[in-house]
């Protein structure tokens, strides 16, 4: 564990929440679907390749045809980490916390970065993930990834 | 190719390096400019372009004072700048080194003065206040992905480093012990070198003793922030015999990007090195075995694991054995980071590693020389980009 008397007395405002994600016009679309529990990726409606990061071209066909479409929520670990050092206030009384990669099972190379609600010994690159709503705060909720057959806690 | 375009390394220097120094950014500039000049035997007017990468990679502290080329082209006396570039982004030094190196070749410039200005990054606990201070924070676009969920520690070291070293040891078998074989080899390197920060060797236990970071990332995995300047002068191959020292030439280059700035959602293991260290070998009759030292980046173990790989000394997936078995150690099949790399040297993003290949090509090496030293091959950052150079002995 790092140190941290540098940091005592840090404001409690910005250590009650992590960055939360703004309003932005290409991005918008994902952090809309996540209010409503809901996964969904820009897919080019031309030659149906998901495109994730959002961007307003396609990089395979160059169609501007860009549509959100919800997805399984399903994929495999692609990596992850345990974070044991805090970059930020919110996370000093969160470490250790996990979080980690998935590729999602309807495209190959197609990766989601993202929290991991799970206990270390779980974990492996290549298990089943599954997505989960977490609320984070009470005025935050991100989607997470947890191992497939895990029931909430 | 005609000789003119023809590009050699003529002089390399450094500014004082060291922790919160007190020298501001244009001091660092000028005390490393100064040196490759002298190394070289140069005055300014032998100069005709300036490429230079300014900036900390990572938190900055506040109050750094911007260095630009055409600024320290004028502030030198190097009059007329016929060439000024600063590559944005870029993967480290190699960014403007390779601008030179190409506007060498394209006729723009005879002789380019290319320097690295790194002050040392804000510590974790000043990023921490400052995001106390600030308060909440909102952040758009690619980052809205990562930073809500704590992926900002180090400046980015999970993504860079944690996630790509876990993805290794789960496909390939790496263990945390042969991370900890190249830390271990590269501070003996560091042992016989003047200038490193860190010269008391260590085992591969005191490896496994220190903290982690991001597992599997510790401590010592990382290199090591300083505020520090690098200067390397090139120049066109029909005046690279003119100057104080032996000329090193520029053999082949390559640079490569592979998406857009993001290391979360790349290929991790077989990133931009892969495609760069392609077109390098495409462009050279020398092979992998021809090499005689590596200069690997080390801003995380994995990175010169992964440029081990990329090169061809060992096989995808090999570097752990590989490194383990000693090939990477000063005796060992291909020598690599022998100036004890960044995690001892100090933070000079990319440019040491080309000024230890000149030195290394000239003899100059001393305890750590490595036994007529011909070919060596230097290559910077990781992931969406960077770049690589192959250079010879005159």
């Amino acid at each position: 564990m790092v140190p941290m008397s540098d940091t005592e007395g840090v404001d409690r405002v910005s250590a009650l929440s992590p960055p939360v994600p703004g309003e932005h016009p290409v991005h918008q679309f994902y952090w809309d679907a996540v209010r409503e529990g809901q996964l969904k990726l820009l897919r080019c409606q031309s030659c149906r390749h998901f495109i994730h990061y959002p961007r307003p071209i396609c990089r395979f066909c160059g169609s501007v045809d860009l549509t959100p479409e919800p997805i399984s929520g399903r994929g495999t670990l692609y990596s992850y980490t345990v974070v044991m050092q805090p970059g930020h206030p919110f996370f000093m009384d969160k470490i250790p916390y996990i979080i980690g990669v998935m590729e999602i099972d309807e495209e190959p190379g197609v990766r989601l970065p993202g929290g991991i609600e799970a206990a270390e010994d779980e974990l492996r690159c290549g298990i089943p993930l599954e997505v989960l709503f977490k609320q984070v705060t009470p005025t935050l909720t991100l989607p997470f990834f947890r191992p497939t057959g895990r029931q909430a806690q | 190719m005609r000789l003119h375009e023809r590009v050699a390394a003529v002089g390399v220097g450094y500014s004082t390096t060291g922790r919160r120094t007190g020298l501001s950014s244009w001091q660092l500039a000028i005390q490393a400019c100064t040196a490759a000049m002298a190394d070289a035997g140069m005055t300014p007017g032998d100069i005709d372009g300036v490429a230079l990468l300014w900036g900390v990679a990572g938190p900055a502290p506040s109050g750094l004072d911007v260095v630009d080329p055409m600024n320290l082209g004028y502030t030198l006396g190097i009059s007329p700048l016929n060439w000024f570039a600063e590559p944005s982004p870029s993967p480290a030094y190699v960014g403007p080194a390779l601008q030179a190196i190409a506007a060498i070749r394209a006729g723009f410039a005879h002789t380019v003065l290319t320097v690295r200005i790194i002050n040392q990054r804000a510590s974790s606990r000043e990023v921490i206040r400052e995001a106390a201070e600030r308060g909440p924070e909102v952040v758009t676009g690619d980052r809205a992905y990562t930073a809500p969920y704590g992926f900002e520690v180090g400046g980015m070291i999970p993504s860079i480093a944690a996630l790509p070293a876990r993805r290794h040891m789960d496909l390939y078998g790496t263990t945390e012990a042969q991370f900890g074989a190249h830390v271990v080899t590269q501070r003996y390197h560091a042992s016989l070198n003047e200038d490193a920060i860190f010269r008391e060797p260590i085992t591969v236990d005191d490896y496994l003793a220190s903290r982690y970071i991001s597992k599997p990332v510790r401590l010592l995995d990382c290199d090591y922030p300083v505020d520090s300047a690098s200067a390397v002068i090139y120049t066109a191959g029909d005046r690279a015999r003119d100057w104080a020292k032996p000329p090193v030439w520029v053999e082949a280059a390559a640079y490569s990007s592979i998406k857009y700035l993001d290391f979360n959602t790349i290929d991790m293991n077989e990133s931009s090195p892969f495609h760069a260290a392609k077109e390098l070998w495409n462009r050279t009759d020398l092979r992998p075995e021809d090499v005689d030292c590596a200069q690997l980046y080390d801003g995380f173990t994995i990175i010169t694991f992964q440029w081990l790989e990329a090169l061809g000394f060992c096989k995808l997936g090999e570097a752990g054995p590989f490194v383990e078995a000693g090939n990477t150690r000063l005796g060992g099949t291909i020598p690599t980071n022998t100036d004890g790399g960044a995690c001892n040297v100090g933070r000079r993003h990319g440019a040491n590693f080309c000024i230890e290949t000149v030195r290394q090509l000239r003899g100059e090496c001393g305890a750590r020389q490595v036994p007529n030293a011909q070919v060596g091959v230097w290559a910077n950052a990781v992931g969406p980009f960077s770049g690589v150079v192959l250079m010879t002995a005159d």
